[in-house]
């Protein structure tokens, strides 16, 4: 089995113990939904900029090639609702009704975030194949009511890779439970995005904070350097 | 509190019951400044919280256990005395519901409103509200009682709660939530 790493991330160099390998690493894909970066999904109802949460999509793609190539546990994760909402916090849904997006409504793409609609679906750039695990998750964190952390534990997963929207909500969110329960965590800067350019940042720059306090972050070129060299190296012994 | 808070009149099922209500205290090792005043305004808005009805928590969060090390052996406690916790939370991470009876203490006593309120803003208090806020809870940040480590990374952390209509509850100040507590409600005609 090959060894990765380091990769050049900020604080410090990732992991912080060195290397990881394709056994005990997982690249986490956060809810590339319709809902979340497609037309007529969600976020495009609430007449944020889809450019902005769309801008990670093609470098997402490329890393998500690259981990398969190397044999690392995918995951992705998806938010919404069972369709009668009773997995729907009633303030939740308060606040969607208010802005005018309501959890539930129909729209272009179906009832919005809601399992089984259009908008429900992962985009055809990072679509799941055949084996990978797939997450369904009522908040924003990954964690919080799902089995993310028994799946991960049984596949022997020590580290994660996070890519996906937005990154100061959903993507902050998992990153921060992962980091509680003990995971080691790279956030990749330009396989993210958020509904504001300065949340987007600060969230990033959160991360680096007391000398990583939730991980590390990093571009995917970075992650996608380390993975070629330890091939290269595979190749030449 | 209703034309108080951001970006929606928070609690959003209308009138704040202090019988619904906690202040959630959220303190951490390695102070970067000094919250001696900060420590003051929580302890006079604790005592304004419980004797409205309202209960006190008090979250001493710390780095994860995995990644605990002789840095985070400093602690500060912040409550003592009359603004004392009723109940006093030590999770083994930066959330304060991760692997607490927090929420099963919150729910015994029917409280489902929470203020937020501690240091560091972006890193305990933010992953204690986006906790709480999944699990139901209806939170408020209280921009009046928070520190952050950095002005711009705090500009984001509130900036983040304000998003889709109030994504993790919303932000106001602690002193428009004790004048709520302390003043009668008028009456609807």
């Amino acid at each position: 089995m090959s060894e990765f790493g380091p990769v050049a991330a900020e604080p410090y160099a990732w992991p912080y113990d060195t290397t990881f390998t394709a056994a005990d690493t997982a690249l986490i894909l956060i809810d590339w939904q319709v809902d979340f970066c497609g037309p007529g999904g969600y976020v495009d109802a609430m007449g944020y900029d889809l450019n902005l949460t769309r801008a990670g999509l093609a470098p997402t793609a490329t890393v998500l090639a690259a981990a398969r190539e190397a044999g690392m546990l995918v995951v992705h994760t998806r938010e919404g609702h069972r369709p009668d909402l009773s997995d729907c916090p009633p303030n939740k849904l308060w606040r969607s009704q208010r802005i005018g997006a309501g959890i539930g409504d129909a729209g272009p793409c179906g009832r919005i975030l809601v399992h089984g609609e259009v908008g429900w679906n992962i985009v055809p750039e990072v679509e799941p194949i055949a084996g990978e695990v797939i997450i369904d998750k009522p908040g924003k964190g990954a964690f919080y009511a799902t089995d993310l952390d028994l799946v991960l534990r049984t596949h022997g997963i020590k580290h994660i890779i996070l890519t996906g929207i937005t990154t100061d909500v959903c993507v902050h969110t998992t990153m921060r439970e992962a980091n509680d329960r003990g995971f080691e965590c790279l956030l990749l800067t330009d396989c993210t995005g958020a509904t504001d350019v300065g949340n987007y940042k600060a969230a990033l720059h959160m991360v680096t904070m007391q000398g990583g306090v939730f991980g590390a972050i990093a571009p995917s070129s970075a992650l996608l350097e380390s993975l070629a060299a330890a091939t290269a190296a595979a190749a030449v012994s | 509190m209703s034309d108080l808070t951001t970006p929606y009149p928070w609690p959003w099922y209308g009138e704040l019951d202090p019988t619904r209500l906690a202040l959630v205290v959220v303190t951490s090792p390695q102070p970067s400044g000094d919250v001696t005043t900060l420590v003051d305004s929580i302890g006079a808005a604790a005592m304004a919280f419980r004797a409205a009805g309202a209960a006190v928590v008090e979250i001493r969060s710390a780095a994860p256990l995995a990644k605990r090390d002789q840095q985070h052996a400093a602690r500060q406690v912040v409550l003592s005395g009359a603004d004392s916790a009723d109940h006093v939370i030590e999770p083994y991470g930066w959330d304060g519901f991760h692997g607490t009876p927090l929420d099963s203490i919150l729910r015994a006593e029917g409280r489902d409103t929470l203020v937020l309120s501690g240091w560091w803003l972006e890193v305990a208090v933010h992953s204690t509200m986006r906790a709480g806020n999944d699990r139901g809870y209806e939170c408020l940040l209280a921009t009046d009682l928070v520190a952050g480590l950095d002005p711009t990374t705090s500009a984001g952390a509130i900036s983040s709660i304000h998003m889709s209509g109030g994504i993790f509850g919303a932000t106001g100040s602690g002193k428009s939530v004790v004048e709520a507590l302390t003043t009668p409600s008028e009456e609807t005609s």
